[in-house]
């Protein structure tokens, strides 16, 4: 092989390393030892990305607020994927010494569960229905609720509601799998039908019609989902009942589907009702010029207990367990399991609007 | 009724993957060689009628005429900028595969960057009850998907048995060099296989677009999808695209009446897996190598 | 801190490496134009993933996840035998659309979309290669050795039945060659490779799914194998490492991770058109790409 071109080929290698470096140098943050390192690792683009811009819209507003400047926060994008979310995951604890890694969707938070056993930091979840989560490591702490609580209080509203015959559909992944398995322990009646689907599903006409005859659809995806659920449950004019949970209870799908949100009942945090929380959804309108969506006050309480972790002084893992605050989702505090045991509500689309139907 | 239901569902898809295989092969049996990059065309035409449409607030015919322009044009300069050169550089049809290839990935990921990885909406149509039909549902739009690709497809055949282009095409398509010495320039049969197929295409994007919403692999999906049914019913007979694309449609529609829904793109594979091994001709197909 | 930046990219140049020469020994030096390339790695990958999860040794899981898709090697030998140039392509392609369909599906043994997570760290000789740095060696270490077999076979004289095999077939068979085993042990050798850098992206991201087995992640390895130039060891390595390292300016410059993936597939598809237009040989490449 030709010696001036293998000597110009390491030459470009030696010369696109040095641009890298450069490059690298220039753009680095200040770094403060003392200051708490995040790794924020979201989805902002794909499936999951309006909850997960929410999320990170709240997470700002209490930084702002609290005006705190001795947490750096790194933010990468997981692109609503697991192997896209590792991957950003483990390119920040490979290349910034970070303390906490904070995560969303149970379908990346899982995977990355791993990794943060791997390197022994705590991971502080929300967004996380898959029940185990907790249980499976010292590392994994849960802002949020679980399947079994979730999927039971759904479980328990339809049995009480009297309903006999479900339908289960479910996205499968962590989330949807999870709350199909609880939902099925706790509902008295039977199912008679149960499917899973994939992320890139769009098209449910076909589970539809396979529904039929059923009391009500225990139905679990993401935005794009119920979107497009909704829409060909109006053109198949089938009028099933659709039971979820707080994914379902969005201002956003809400605003996507207008008058077609109807004959839904979801549990929800109770922060989505429109008397509370006031103050901070008029702060938020006031930030960004539109209101909050139902996962921003997880991020807003997200940032409440990383501030309250870096005052005080301790190692995450040992303030994790210690702090006792007042979020926007009520008192937070984390058992020896990683539980913080946050509250959920049934709710029921009325009027284009949501309403309270159980605690 | 669900056999009726399903029958209809697989309508929907056949007419769709029909659109899409026909162009494709028409410009197989002409060039005689894979334009993966046809899926391209499709995508792009789906997110061109979104940008002239939701984004621009463009009268929804207007944009739609506009679109299918822009899809032939598309294809047009695809040709004569890629695989044009090729052809000058006597590239054989293996680097024509890759090279369509790499205008698909290439393309792909520019709809990636410009316009995001979310599922966007064409919001012409508004979501009302379908239509009953023997039991089962069916939405105008669905009608019209179907009497669309009807009425293109009836035109396409009419058109190369009877127009002296679509003559040409198929002179070209039996033997170049034949028809070349009594006076038909391959390149110009060429370019308007890549003009009209692409036109197809980008109707077929434009339905797909407002039936199913737009994301930035539907391009691969449907290429795949289409290119099967073309393999299927036999590539390089543009009949056979079409039965193969129907056969495809009902195939998979009726299978994931029984199997889980994530099998619904298994299905096409080893459909198509199955063919290319044992009968890569397809149904209609002469065997020719 | 740069340093460790630098460690991943080189254990991804690795990887790239290895991927690369197993395709280009396919391509280039035996004329299969084989997509199912991705298929192998695949396959490699889960294999194993699921080993080590299982808890057996590091050695066994490399090694297996080498040899259990030589055996589809063959198998897809087997299957194409018979069928020729485009439509050859197209098989293998169509092998690699049915085992991502099979690993999307086939949740008992694969967990379907939920991935597998938590693959554990190598353990050699009581070594644990937990940290990046161990871990690059090893990988170097791998890498380095797959390149002398390869290298080793390309100038033995099977490998020039091989090229033989490739420049004209017909011919190769009349001279009595069995051109079938050729084809065959050259596809195994490409699945064989394909396998072992597969593992190392289990071992290394300790996370794998269906999503990263679809044909559009062999796009970067073709592109090497073609713009390093068919029949040239050297040119897949170079080529390798550059397009590697040549999108990594993008990140710094402050491009979110949603684009610069795509950004990448981009910079990959057009050098490769302007390769095919402009020096179909490759930089480096001894055949023409036929």
């Amino acid at each position: 092989m030709n010696k001036k071109l293998f000597l110009l080929s390491i030459g470009i290698i030696i010369i696109i390393l040095i641009i890298v470096l450069l490059i690298f140098l220039n753009t680095r943050k200040e770094e403060n030892n003392n200051n708490l390192k995040i790794a924020v690792v979201i989805p902002l683009t794909g499936a999951v990305s309006e909850p997960g811009q929410d999320f990170l819209n709240g997470l700002m507003l209490a930084k702002e607020k609290l005006n705190s400047n001795n947490i750096d926060l790194y933010i990468e994008d997981s692109q609503s994927d697991a192997k896209d979310g590792v991957m950003a995951c483990k390119k920040l604890l490979d290349t910034q010494d970070v303390d906490i890694i904070v995560s969303m969707q149970s379908a990346v938070v899982m995977p990355i569960l791993s990794l943060a056993d791997q390197y022994n930091k705590p991971l502080l979840a929300t967004l996380i229905s898959q029940n185990e989560f907790t249980q499976k490591s010292k590392n994994a702490f849960r802002l949020f609720t679980y399947a079994e609580q979730d999927a039971g209080l759904m479980a328990d509203f339809a049995n009480k509601k009297g309903y006999k015959k479900v339908s289960i559909v479910a996205i499968n992944d962590e989330y949807g799998q999870s709350m199909a398995k609880y939902f099925k322990e706790k509902f008295k009646g039977s199912i008679i039908y149960e499917e899973k689907f994939e992320a890139s599903e769009s098209d449910f006409r076909t589970i539809l019609a396979k529904t039929s005859g059923s009391d009500a659809t225990y139905f679990l995806g993401y935005n794009p989902h119920y979107i497009n659920f909704f829409k060909q449950r109006e053109e198949l004019g089938n009028n099933i009942t659709i039971l979820s949970n707080e994914n379902m209870a969005s201002n956003y799908i809400r605003s996507q589907v207008g008058s077609l949100y109807k004959n839904l009942y979801a549990t929800a945090p109770p922060t989505i009702l429109s008397d509370n929380i006031k103050e901070f959804k008029d702060e938020y309108y006031k930030k960004y010029g539109k209101m909050p969506d139902w996962t921003a006050p997880y991020g807003y309480d997200a940032y409440l207990v990383l501030d309250a972790i870096q005052k005080s002084g301790k190692k995450p893992i040992d303030a994790l367990h210690q702090i006792k605050i007042q979020g926007l989702n009520g008192p937070i505090s984390f058992d020896e399991k990683g539980e913080s045991y946050l509250p959920l509500v049934v709710i029921e689309a009325k009027n284009g609007n949501v309403e309270l139907v159980q605690q | 009724m669900i056999i009726v239901q399903l029958l209809i569902n697989g309508l929907i898809a056949g007419a769709i993957y029909a659109l899409v295989a026909s162009g494709f092969s028409l410009i197989y049996s002409t060039c005689k060689f894979i334009h993966f990059a046809h899926g391209s065309t499709i995508a792009f035409s789906a997110y061109f009628l979104y940008f002239l449409f939701s984004m621009l607030g463009l009268n929804f015919w207007m944009a739609v005429i506009l679109t299918i322009i822009f899809a032939s044009l598309f294809g047009y300069l695809t040709n004569l900028v890629v695989y044009k050169e090729l052809r000058k550089k006597k590239a054989s049809n293996t680097i024509l595969l890759i090279a369509s290839f790499a205008l698909l990935i290439f393309f792909e990921s520019l709809i990636l960057i410009i316009f995001g990885a979310d599922v966007k909406t064409i919001g012409y149509i508004k979501v009302a009850e379908g239509l009953q039909f023997l039991g089962a549902v069916i939405t105008p739009l669905q009608i019209i998907i179907i009497a669309v690709s009807l009425v293109l497809l009836i035109s396409l055949f009419l058109f190369t048995k009877k127009t002296k282009i679509g003559k040409a095409m198929r002179a070209v398509a039996d033997n170049k060099d034949v028809a070349e010495i009594v006076g038909i320039s391959a390149e110009k049969i060429y370019s308007w296989a890549f003009i009209i197929g692409s036109a197809i295409a980008g109707i077929a994007g434009i339905l797909t677009g407002m039936e199913q919403n737009i994301n930035p692999t539907m391009g691969t999906n449907l290429m795949i999808k289409g290119f099967a049914a073309a393999i299927i019913g036999g590539i390089g007979s543009v009949p056979g695209a079409i039965v193969g694309a129907f056969l495809l449609g009902l195939a998979e529609n009726f299978g994931i009446w029984y199997l889980p829904s994530g099998y619904k793109d298994a299905i096409a594979f080893v459909v198509l897996f199955i063919f290319l091994l044992f009968r890569p001709q397809g149904i209609l197909g002469k065997k020719n190598n | 801190m740069f340093s460790a930046y630098l460690v991943s990219i080189l254990i991804l140049v690795g990887m790239a490496i290895i991927e690369s020469l197993a395709l280009q020994l396919a391509v280039g030096f035996t004329g299969l134009l084989n997509l199912g390339h991705a298929a192998f790695y695949c396959i490699g990958a889960y294999t194993a993933a699921l080993l080590a999860l299982a808890g057996y040794p590091f050695w066994l899981c490399l090694l297996m996840a080498g040899v259990v898709p030589m055996i589809f090697g063959f198998l897809l030998a087997l299957l194409t035998n018979k069928i020729k140039g485009d439509y050859f392509a197209l098989a293998t392609l169509g092998f690699t659309f049915v085992v991502y369909a099979v690993a999307l599906n086939w949740t008992d043994l694969t967990n379907g979309p939920l991935g597998l997570p938590g693959i554990p760290k190598p353990n050699l000789f009581g070594l644990d290669f937990s940290d990046n740095i161990s871990f690059l060696i090893l990988i170097l270490v791998i890498t380095l050795i797959s390149y002398l077999i390869i290298k080793r076979i390309t100038i033995s004289p099977f490998g020039k039945v091989l090229a033989a095999t490739r420049d004209n077939e017909m011919a190769t068979k009349v001279l009595g060659k069995n051109t079938f085993k050729m084809k065959a042990c050259a596809l195994a050798i490409n699945a064989f490779f394909a396998g072992i850098a597969g593992s190392i992206l289990a071992y290394y991201i300790t996370y794998i799914d269906p999503s990263s087995f679809t044909i559009m992640e062999m796009i970067p390895t073709l592109c090497v194998v073609i713009i390093g130039g068919l029949g040239s060891l050297e040119g897949t390595v170079i080529a390798a490492v550059i397009l590697e390292i040549l999108p990594e300016p993008l990140r710094f410059i402050g491009f979110s991770s949603s684009i610069i993936g795509p950004a990448r597939q981009m910079i990959y598809a057009l050098i490769l058109l302007v390769i095919l237009i402009y020096k179909p040989r490759g930089f480096w490449g001894k055949v023409k790409l036929e």
